[in-house]
């Protein structure tokens, strides 16, 4: 009787076959490793909500591992039945010492003394990943970002779990270029390149992004796969322009120095006399919200307003004539990708990674060459794109199709993919 | 309309009332009659497994199912305790949604009907997913023997739930609970290592699997449990409490140790209250002694008081 019961829902466990054989049959264990979700409403962090629920609804068993002491829900709700551990203990006793971090923050520039900063630091973390790792054996483990991937791999050294290593921005600034982002210690920039030694498994983003990983061996073991968009189901937008009301030129984005809004403003300046019936609408906040507002009042440019970001920005899209996308550099553009499946054609710069593997000049939108100066440059593709009725109506014709590539469940097949090639190398 | 007490045979199922029994002769038939009254017009089918009683209690639910053809019976063949038995009960249930009921507690007239309502509410607003992993919840009372009054109990809703269950801040049971079968499915069979706390092991494994607890919108109680802590192990009690500490131990270090500790140490007191209540002063020393032994063991290792 006991045994019928648990057949029934515990697991797969199927009576009168020996125990060793039906191992093989269970499903798949795969955790996903970032550092918070607790409140954090960041790309990578929905990525990896959308991707574990795919694979979780495919059947796998799939753990959450984060590394934040709270333990508190996910900002962007996880699946039920996905398992969620939290490494981190809660409430550890840290004395608040502004100084010594301050001191602990200029000697980790120094080659020596960041090796043991680096040692006091981590190892604690890496032992306590590892212990959750032997916990919950999981077949691969997937480390998200810079700020969890090379203490995964390290905590899987030895044990039977194949760790990924998933980088979710341009890895040049992952990796060093961008001295501002992750940890500033020496030792743990020379550890984000070495964990992608240890990793069995790389992936980034973009085709592009391969090249830029700083061990050229990892090439071999790297995947793109890319960020999932989901399919627009609603009427696409209509690009016509319209007499009666305002043809909105839309950007969407934070207000950083990556998105570069001030060529769109100082663009938009020199057009805004010979388009009366246009508006630019920005969606965003962030850092450079005062500045910006400065610069348009200085501009004097009347038709272009700041709006605070809004959850029914697919409406927005569908509102809207044009996206324009004056970034510097995108991890993939997922604003880029989520106005294609409107059917928006974009305009973005050539040289901005990211935008230019999803646009393709004159196909789904138009790339503007930022070498004359970013903000001329901006203009010139713009002022085409907003004369030319037929031009943006081709592109917004051809715009939806181009994202399909990037459907949830072709991306989920990727990542399937990936995680049953490395589990096959284990059984192997 | 049909009567939701005499479901059509065919008829889809709303409700599975899933209840426990082992040697209840003298409370089950109350214990019944509180789901046979409830106001809800949704289909509901009661079922009930017996752990192999020794007294009349079998007798008896077959005399209810004369008068209800919607109770169905399990029977186990000895008795093998109570987790074993809510397996079964999970397992075949029929209904698309579950609740329980112990078999010395009532539910109030309206409370079925206000859980029902709220997921259907939910289904309905949000679609099939928004109740995946949703359990709903209401006030309750508590009665002690020998209390006229009995007190009003409100578990928070906090979004920290896994924090209110360790803390014994949330102090739910199983039979305020009503979600879709197939949550309490996904969650997994009830540990049967554990004669006593089912419903926290099973709560705390919810919660981890990123389950949420609702409370309807009424602040009414909506049912009443007879506490009573005598006739109960006090032994048995402070084995379950060992196991859950044992089984749960990572999650309980992931909120710190003073924290662990101090949750611990709220483990020690129920299972001496339990003794207390039933003079079983052996146990009770034995505990005490034990508790006295874990302080000094974690002053000793971190140096903090407890």
């Amino acid at each position: 009787m006991a045994r019928d019961m648990n057949t029934t829902y515990e697991c797969n466990v199927k009576p009168g076959v020996p125990k060793r054989r039906q191992l093989t049959a269970r499903p798949l264990h795969v955790a996903f490793a970032i550092e918070a979700l607790h409140g954090v409403s960041g790309g990578a962090e929905r990525v990896l909500a959308d991707v574990s629920r795919i694979i979780h609804e495919r059947g796998y068993r799939v753990t959450v591992i984060t590394h934040e002491g709270r333990n508190g829900p996910s900002f962007y709700p996880l699946r039920f039945g996905i398992e969620r551990v939290d490494a981190r203990p809660r409430h550890s006793r840290r004395r608040k010492a502004p100084v010594l971090d301050r001191a602990r923050g200029i000697a980790a520039r120094s080659k020596i003394a960041s090796i043991p900063i680096w040692l006091v630091q981590f190892v604690p973390m890496v032992l306590r990943l590892r212990r959750i790792l032997r916990d919950t054996r999981p077949d691969v483990v997937i480390g998200f970002m810079p700020s969890m991937f090379p203490y995964m791999s390290l905590a899987a050294l030895g044990l039977p779990v194949k760790s990924v290593a998933s980088v979710h921005n341009v890895p040049k600034r992952e990796f060093g270029a961008d001295p501002k982002r992750w940890n500033q210690n020496r030792m743990d920039r020379k550890m984000r390149r070495l964990s992608l030694r240890f990793s069995d498994a790389v992936t980034v983003l973009l085709p592009s992004f391969v090249r830029q990983l700083p061990l050229p061996e990892a090439a071999a073991k790297t995947r793109v796969i890319p960020n999932m968009v989901k399919r627009y189901e609603g009427p696409l937008a209509d690009v016509r322009e319209s007499p009666d009301e305002p043809n909105v030129i839309l950007a969407v984005g934070r207000l950083a120095d990556a998105k570069d809004h001030q060529s769109l403003i100082e663009a938009w300046a020199m057009l805004e006399d010979r388009f009366s019936n246009w508006e630019v609408r920005i969606f965003g906040n962030g850092p450079l919200k005062s500045s910006l507002s400065r610069r348009i009042r200085l501009a004097g440019v009347k038709r272009l307003k700041i709006h605070k970001p809004t959850p029914e920005i697919m409406s927005e899209y569908a509102a809207a004539r044009i996206l324009a996308m004056p970034s510097r550099h995108e991890g993939f553009g997922l604003v880029t990708a989520e106005a294609l499946s409107v059917g928006l054609p974009v305009v973005g710069f050539a040289t901005c990674e990211g935008t230019n593997e999803l646009v393709q000049h004159g196909y789904n939108g138009l790339l503007a060459n930022p070498r004359g100066g970013r903000a001329r440059g901006f203009a010139v593709e713009l002022e085409k794109m907003m004369t030319d009725a037929d031009l943006r109506t081709r592109l917004a014709a051809a715009a939806p199709k181009s994202v399909e590539r990037f459907a949830p469940e072709v991306i989920a097949d990727h990542w399937e993919d990936l995680i049953r090639s490395l589990a096959q190398v284990a059984h192997d | 309309m049909t009567d939701p007490m005499h479901p059509d045979p065919c008829g889809q199922i709303d409700i599975t009332v899933c209840i426990p029994v082992y040697n209840s002769a003298g409370e089950i038939a109350r214990s019944v009659q509180s789901i046979i009254t409830q106001t809800t017009t949704a289909q509901v089918e009661i079922l009930l497994c017996d752990d192999g009683s020794t007294d009349e209690t079998r007798a008896i639910i077959a005399g209810l199912q004369r008068q209800h053809p919607n109770i169905r019976l399990l029977v186990n063949d000895r008795n093998r305790g109570r987790p074993f038995s809510r397996n079964r009960l999970v397992a075949e249930a029929r209904g698309r949604y579950l609740t329980w009921l112990d078999a010395d507690d009532e539910k109030y007239p309206e409370m079925m009907d206000r859980q029902f309502q709220m997921l259907e509410r939910l289904v309905a607003e949000n679609g099939p997913e928004a109740v995946d992993g949703v359990l709903v919840f209401t006030n309750f009372h508590w009665l002690w023997p020998g209390e006229d009054a009995p007190k009003l109990m409100t578990p928070p809703e906090g979004e920290h739930h896994m924090e209110e269950l360790l803390n014994a801040r949330f102090g739910g049971y199983l039979w305020l609970m009503m979600g879709t079968t197939d949550t309490f499915r996904t969650v997994g069979p009830f540990d049967t290592a554990l004669p006593r706390l089912q419903d926290l092991d099973f709560f705390v494994r919810f919660v981890q699997k990123c389950g949420r607890f609702r409370r309807i919108e009424s602040d009414a109680p909506q049912c009443i449990y007879y506490k009573d802590d005598r006739a109960r192990g006090a032994m048995q009690v402070w084995q379950s409490w060992c196991h859950i500490w044992r089984k749960h131990r990572q999650i309980f270090n992931a909120y710190g140790p003073e924290n662990a500790l101090r949750w611990r140490r709220h483990h020690y007191r129920v299972a001496r209250r339990f003794a207390k209540a039933n003079r079983d002063w052996l146990t009770y020393w034995f505990i005490a002694a034990q508790e006295v032994f874990f302080i000094a063991r974690a002053r000793a290792r971190t140096g903090f008081g407890v």
